[in-house]
Parts: C-alpha cells; structure tokens; sequence
C-alpha cells in the first residue's frame, strides 16, 4: 500500500519536527515546508494527499494557501489549519475558503493524527 | 557709513596645548577603535552563539521527539535505540550549554503541544536531571536567575520544587514574589491556601488576575472556602479573597460581607458591595444606608446600584433625602435611577419642561393659521375609543403635497409611516413648517401636535385566494371492508423471502393458503456461492417444482433499482436451502445438561450419537467430510497436559523425567512429543553462554537487590557507585557482571571493577583474578573506549528466545528436586492434600 503524502506547512522548525516525527511514526510521508514562498513551490509540482499548515507563516498565510489551493489550482485536497488560540476570525475565514479542519495550539499530536485520517478517509469516501 | 560690528583688536587669540589636543585626538580615536572592536566582537560572538543554539536545537529535537514518541510496547530494535539515545543525551547534557539549550528547546516545546505529549515532556524534564540546574538557580544572588528558574520550575510542573519556591512568596524583591506566588499557585491544589495565608506584601491587581487565571485552569480544581480569609490582617488578601468569592459564588458569608461594608479600604468595601449585590443580602440594606454618607462618591455609586437591586419601597424615602441633600450631580443622577428602578415612572422628568399652558396657547394659533377640513380632522390628543365609531372605508391612501399652501412640506409615504390612524376621505396631508426657526421649534416640541387624517385599513375579504394547504384532508364516504381489502392487497410489500424446503415439501395446502402469496411481493433474493459438497439433486427439483405451480408468485419485483428484465438471466441457486434444512429438521433438539456435557463419557456418548445419526442419513455424510476427532483418556490427557507445560517452561533439566516418560508411554503420537522435547532441550548452542547469578557470595553485596530490580541504566549508574563507594564484598558480583550477555552492563562492570581494585589496593589486594569475558561475547568492543558513555559499538544479534535456554557448566544433580517436574509434582500433591 502506497503511503499518503502530507505537506506539513510551519515555520516553527521545533513543532514541525516533531509533528513531522509523529506523523511518519504513523506510517504517512511528510514533506515539510518552511514558509508560503516553499508551499507554493511544492504545490507548483506535486499535490499531496493532505495538507497541514499553520495559519500565521511568512510570505504567504494560510488562508493564501487555502485560496491558492481552492481557486488556482482548483484542487478539493483536504487542508487542516493550525492556527493559535484566539485567531477566531482567521479560523472563520480558513472555513469560508474552503479549510476543511481545524486545529488550535497548542497541539495535540495524536488529536492531529486522528483529524488526518478523518479527513483522508473523507476523502477516499 | 555706519559700522555694524566691533572691533576686536585687542582680543588675542588664546594659546591651545596643540600636543594635548593630539593626545585627545588619539585617545577618542583609540576608544572609537576599541568601541567599534567590541561592538564587532560582541555581535559576532552573540550570532556565532545563536547559531550553536540553532544547531543544538536540530540536534536534540529529534532526539526528543524520539523521547516523547517512545512506546514501552515498541519493538526491540526501537528500545535498543531508545536506551542508546539515552546514554547520548546523558553524554552531551554534561556540557552546561547543551543543558541550557535542551531545556529551552523543551520549554518551547512545552507551549506547543498539549495532552500525553506534554505529560511525556514533563517527564522527560526531571528524567534527565534538567530540573536540578533549576534549583541550583534558586540559589544565585541575581533576581533574573532566581525568578528564570521558579519560571521553569512552574512551566514544566515540577511538584517536587514546591517547598522550595513557596520560601520566596514574602522575598523583597517583587519579581522573585510574584513569580513565587504564581508557582505555589500552580504547582499544588493547596498552594493558593498557603499563599493566602501566608503573604505579607501587597498583590496587584494584574497579579491577583494572573493569580485567578492560574486557578481557573486547574483542572478538577476545587476551591476552598474563601470567606476564611476575609479575617486575615492583610488587606490584599482580604480584597482577593472577595474576588474570588465572588467568582466562585461562594454565597455564605453574608455577615462578613456587611461587616466589611464598614472596612476602611475603599476597595475592599466596593468588592464587598458587589459581592452583597450579587448574592442578593438583603439584610446590608440598612448597613449600606448607614454608611452611606461618609463614603466616597465612587464607593456612594456603588452603594446605589445596590439598593436599586436590593431596595424596597421603604428605602424611597432614603434615596429622595440623597436626591436632595448630595451635591455630586452623579450621586444625584444614581439616586433618581435607583429610584425609578424601585418604584418605576416614581420620578418624572423635570428639566427643560414647559408648563402646559404655554402649549395650549400654541395650539390654539396653529388651529387659527392652517386651513383643514374640520369634519375629518382628529386631533392627535384625543383617546383612541373614539376613533373606533368612525365608519371605515377601505381607500387607498393618497399624499398630495400643497405646494402652494403657506405650511407644507414635501413628505415621502415612508416618511409618516410611525403616523397613529388614518381617517375617511384622507386626501392630504399638510404638515405646517415655517421658515421662522422659532416657530419651527415649537412645532417640532411634541408629535402630538401634528394635524393628521386618518385612514383605518382593513385586510380585503373573498377577492384574494386563500390557502389551506395547512388544513387536514377530509374524504368522503369511507371504504368499504371488501374495498379495504382489496386496497391492502394491492399495495406493494417488501419483504425478505425465507424459503423453508421442509415446510414446503409437508405443507403445502397451508403455504398456498397463506394470503402473502396473494399479494404483489417485492423481493430480495439473497444469492449464495454454492458450496462445493452440496448436492442434493432431489430437493433442488423439488422446491423448483414447488415454485412452477402453487408457490408461483403473481409479480416479481426487486426493492432495489435494477430492472427484472436485467437480473432475469441469474441462476437462483437453491442448494443454500438444502443446508438450510439440515437445519430445520432438527425440530426435536435434546435438551443439554451442561454439568455433564464435558465430560468424556458424555462426549463419546454424543459422538456415538452422531455417527448413528450419520449412519441413516447418507446425504448428510457426504455434506459433512469433517475429520474424526481424537479423544484420549485421562492418563494420555494429563501426559499431553504436563508435556506441553515442559515444553513452555522447562528445561535441560527435565530430560531425565522425559525419558522416564517415554519408557512407560505407550501411546505413539506422545513418544514421538516426548522425543522431540528431549531433542529440543538437548539442542543448546554453547556459544551462547548467557549470565545467571547463580553462585553467589557468603557475604551478599548490598547492591545485590537493586540489580535484581534495574533496568541497564540503573545497572550502569549503580555500577559508577559501586566503583566510588564498594567495598571488597562488592567484587564478586562484579565478576559476575562482566559476564553479562549486556554488553553497556559488561563494559561498566569491567571498568568499575578495575577502579574498585586500585581503589583497594592499599588497604586490600584481593586475590580474586578477573575473569576477562568481554572478549567471547558477539560485539565489537573499540579498545579505545574509555569513557563510559561513548558509544562506539554495535550490538550483534543474538537470538533472544535461545538465552534464556542455557546449561550451565557445573553439573548437577539430575534428581535434587528442583526440577520443574517436581515442582509440579508437588504442587499437585499440595493441592490434593489440601482438598
């Protein structure tokens, strides 16, 4: 069975890796990417099976890259956001271009596991 | 010409020191130098030192994930890992800033995650000793240390820290404090207990926030009752105690709330007004009456809130002695709101009003000056039951705007829709204005004022078309019982077709009657592989011809989508039903006493039974090509029995017993198991010598014990012990530890044996020789090692089931009772007696 690919979008280098060290334990593959400007090059040649992105990242935002995603590319991959305590209105913005989960910090890495596979079960459906 | 400047003639210029300007020349250059140097310096040494901390930071993050990620229940390779990352971690957190640096990355991490992660980090704090470096700050004589450690101490929850902090909650320097205080509230439920008794300096505001935002986040927190701190000798206490009271609703210290009413704090005093608002005491009422005129203007705010809410009319004549008597317009203002809260519209507005003669006086010129119809026209002031005797007509009501009249104004439909009533024949409205802006102001005073026509509109009835789409249906004549009937019948039913062959093959004249068969059925055909052993030719006709003619339904229909026409050509295979009735025709199935249905007679019984059974019905043995099963008596079963428990758990040692077995056995199929128990147990690779603590010295070590009871870490650490503080009885188990099949156990023991030697020495020189074992055991062992946490190495592989089967060298006595055989001989023996 083909593993599932996630972009891991943080420029958080500390929670990226051990997200990206929880997620792999998990059995998925996970590209992680620093900052909008990489999200976008990654996107430009590949599309993963899910993407997880902070919402707060240089360059470009996620809710950018939700927009990209959803409107340029015109992909329907499943996007989780996640996005710091109180960042209701950029959460609320997340959910009207199309995020289809949420996850506040701080995290939880098993929460996001299960979030993940929800969302590509979701998919596959 | 006039002259605009002076002369100077006489003024010389004055003698400068020009080598003493040189030298300060030099010597603000040579500080420029020195300024720009160490500017230089300092900053390259700052980012060379951000990035070691960059760098250490990608070091250590997967090593704490590794950490964090760690399952007991993991695989071996995963738990070799893990202990070897341990022994790396110990090896690079002897470095001071590679300890710095950890924890940073830890309490980083720490506000990042959250649930069984974030416990696993805590645990991961104290297990590698970083909360130590902590308390070693707690010591330092500079406050930012002192209060960085408390910080890191609180964050990473380290209750053990509590008795420690708890000392700087009454320390003179206020960051220390606060940051002490924010810890004993954290760290333990009862830590807010101990703060409140025992602080004696002011708490802010923004602390006593922090402070309840810390208890608010506990979870399963359960408050103690603040009202006994309402005594304490600090204000401070006494203020946050009301706080909280409030905030916890804690409603049963009513007479301490009215007698600190009569606190001198202000504070204290507004605190416990809100608190006797909010609870509703009723008995402060006239307490706070009391003490009313000697309070502030902000605390006498507060107290009028109060009454307004707790207040009855007994308190009106209070409230209008302050209505009178207070000079602050805000008191005054309160007072009268208070008072209209307690007895509403008790207190009319009285300012800028104008006596109402004034405004009869004024109506009576307007009436003079616009010309209106006079029969139409009804004063707004008039009550409103007059206006239900006018006879209505439905109009449509038209607003025609006189331009040219002397008072008029453009007015839109919208504009006069907040207009009472409209009368008959409404043609106009005219609206006075005047360009005189007094006039104008009179005019705009009251709304009332306004002449108007009004129009009563009522809904039109019988024109428009009325839905009843909410009314219930009424039918006619009901139906008859024949027509009821026939309606059922011809309703479609959707049911799952159960076939039971039997019942068709015995009863037919009662299928064919049933009124089912009558009826237009839908159904679901369940399709079934057919099994391979599954013949039955005979029953397979039958039930076709069963179907062809009485059981042939009228009108076939699918539940689902699929047309009949598209699953016409699928063969229904009706052999399923064939198992089906093997089945059903056990209509008489004997009742089974379960006391005795495992008991060997009972099974040999039932399989008689069966084979019987098997034997008169031909069919059903060639269905069921089951093997027979094999039963043995008690003997063989208790022989299988003990066989198997030898195999899980004995060993070499069972040998002789094992052939004593099969000299007696006579059964071939246990011979051959008892044969290959001995096999198996003979078969031991000696190469895999594996360490048993068997011989053991007259005077025990006392590190005995613990290394019965460590893991290799502990082994290790204990190892460093011994070597600094054994003795000779020490050394005996430390041979044996250089014989163990754990290569860091090995290694440790090795070099804490060879330091406990030259320790000894002096006083002692042992004649016990080290046995150097190292060597045989499958690793690598670098001769270079000789630091104890370098890890230079790799493990071999080596079997694990087959170390624990091992033969010691020294023979034994094959018939000293300690076998596993005996033992179970004696455990039964045991319980035999004991029954």
């Amino acid at each position: 069975m083909n593993k599932r690919t996630i972009l891991l979008a943080d420029d958080d280098a500390l929670l990226a890796s051990l997200l990206n060290f929880r997620l792999e334990k998990a059995g998925y593959t996970v590209d992680h990417v620093l900052d909008g400007k990489e999200v976008k090059a990654y996107l430009s040649h590949s599309m993963p099976d899910i993407i997880v992105s902070d919402i707060m990242m240089p360059y470009f935002s996620g809710i950018e890259l939700i927009n990209h995603v959803r409107k340029e590319l015109l992909s329907q991959t499943p996007i989780i956001i996640i996005s710091s305590a109180g960042n209701e209105e950029n959460v609320l913005s997340a959910f009207e271009l199309g995020a289809n989960d949420f996850i506040s910090k701080p995290v939880s890495p098993s929460e996001l596991l299960v979030r993940i596979a929800r969302e590509l079960n979701k998919a596959t459906i | 010409m006039e002259r605009t400047y002076t002369l100077n003639a006489l003024i010389s210029a004055p003698k400068i020191p020009t080598d003493f300007l040189w030298a300060l020349s030099l010597f603000f250059v040579v500080l420029a130098i020195v300024y720009f140097v160490s500017v230089f310096f300092f900053r390259n040494r700052l980012s060379r030192l951000g990035k070691q901390v960059i760098a250490k930071r990608k070091v250590f993050s997967p090593m704490i994930c590794e950490f964090l990620f760690f399952e007991e229940d993991g695989k071996k390779k995963e738990k070799i890992n893990y202990i070897d990352l341990k022994i790396q971690i110990r090896e690079l957190i002897k470095n001071r800033f590679d300890r710095e640096v950890l924890t940073a990355v830890l309490l980083d991490l720490r506000t990042d995650v959250t649930g069984k992660t974030r416990t696993e980090l805590f645990r991961v704090y104290q297990d590698l000793e970083l909360h130590k470096d902590a308390y070693k700050k707690l010591n330092s004589w500079r406050w930012e240390v002192v209060s960085k450690g408390i910080f890191e101490l609180t964050q990473m929850e380290v209750k053990d820290s509590y008795s420690l902090i708890t000392r700087f909650i009454n320390d003179k320097r206020p960051t220390i404090r606060k940051q002490a205080e924010i810890a004993t509230v954290s760290l333990k439920e009862e830590g807010i207990n101990y703060f409140l008794d025992h602080t004696r300096y002011k708490i802010s505001e923004w602390q006593q926030l922090k402070l309840l935002d810390v208890v608010r986040n506990k979870t399963d927190y359960e408050p103690p009752a603040f009202r006994l701190w309402l005594t304490s000798k600090n204000n401070h206490v006494v203020l946050f105690a009301l706080r909280l009271i409030k905030y916890y609703n804690q409603n049963d210290a009513s007479a301490s709330l009215i007698q600190l009413l009569r606190h001198r704090d202000n504070h204290i005093k507004k605190e416990a007004i809100f608190c006797i608002r909010d609870f509703n005491v009723t008995d402060a009422v006239p307490i706070l009456k009391t003490i009313f005129w000697k309070c502030t203007t902000d605390v006498k705010m507060y107290v009028l809130e109060a009454l307004s809410q707790l207040g009855t009319d007994d308190d009106i004549g209070f409230l209008e002695d302050v209505v009178t008597k207070e000079v602050a317009f805000t008191v005054k203002g309160k007072a009268i709101t208070a008072l209209n809260t307690i007895r509403p519209e008790g207190v009319l507005p009285t300012q800028d009003i104008v006596p109402t003669a004034d405004f009869e006086t004024e109506v009576e010129t307007l009436d003079a000056t616009i010309p209106v119809p006079i029969e139409t026209e009804i004063h707004s002031t008039e009550e409103p039951s007059n206006l239900q005797d006018i006879p209505v007509t439905a109009e449509i009501v038209s607003i025609d705007t006189k331009k040219d009249a002397k008072y008029s104004l453009d007015l839109e439909p919208t504009d006069i829709l907040f207009l009472p009533i409209v009368t008959e024949d409404l043609a106009e409205i005219v609206v006075k204005t005047e360009e005189n802006s007094t006039k104008e102001k009179e005019h705009n005073k009251d709304l009332r004022d306004l002449l108007v026509y009004f129009e009563e509109i009522f809904p039109l009835c019988g024109s428009e078309e009325l839905h009843f789409e909410f009314l219930p249906i009424v039918t006619g004549d009901p139906l008859s019982e024949e027509e009821a009937t026939q309606f059922l019948n011809d309703l479609p039913v959707t049911f799952e077709e159960v076939i039971v062959v039997d019942e068709i093959k015995t009863d037919k004249n009662k299928t064919e009657k049933c009124l089912t068969s009558e009826l237009p059925v839908c159904f679901e055909e369940v399709i079934v592989p057919l099994p391979s052993v599954v013949e039955n030719h005979q029953i397979e006709e039958d039930v076709k011809a069963k179907i062809s003619t009485g059981y042939q339904v009228e009108k076939i229909s699918f539940s689902d989508t699929i047309p009949i026409e598209a699953i016409s050509h699928i063969k229904v295979i009706y052999d399923v039903l064939a198992i089906e009735k093997t089945f059903i025709r056990t209509e008489s199935i004997p009742e089974i006493d379960w006391n005795s249905a495992f008991e060997l007679e009972t099974i040999v019984q039932s399989q008689v039974a069966i084979t019987e059974t098997k034997n008169e019905n031909e069919m059903e043995k060639e269905l069921w090509d089951i093997p027979k099963p094999l039963f043995y008596d008690d003997v063989a079963l208790n022989t299988i029995a003990l066989l198997e428990d030898i195999s899980e758990m004995g060993d070499h040692r069972e040998i002789p017993h094992l052939n004593m077995l099969f000299q007696q056995e006579t059964n071939a199929k246990l011979k051959t198991r008892i044969t290959e128990l001995i096999a198996t147990f003979s078969d031991v690779d000696d190469t895999l010598l594996c360490f048993e603590p068997t011989m053991l010295p007259e005077r025990q070590s006392v590190f005995h014990n613990l290394f019965e009871v460590s893991d290799i870490e502990a082994k290790i650490i204990l190892l460093d012990e011994i070597a600094e503080v054994g003795d000779e009885q020490e050394i005996p188990l430390l041979e044996n530890l250089i014989l163990s099949n754990d290569i860091y156990v090995q290694k440790s023991a090795k070099q804490a044996l060879e330091k406990l030697r030259s320790r000894l020495v002096p006083s002692k020189v042992t004649d016990v020789e080290v046995p150097i074992l190292a060597d045989k055991t499958p690793t690598m062992i670098s001769p270079n090692t000789d630091n104890l946490f370098t890890v230079d190495f790799e493990l071999a592989p080596v079997p694990e089931v087959k170390e624990k089967k091992t033969i010691p060298h020294q023979p034994r006595n094959q018939n000293d009772g300690n076998t596993l055989f005996d033992h179970l001989c004696a455990m039964s023996t045991k319980l035999y007696d004991k029954e």
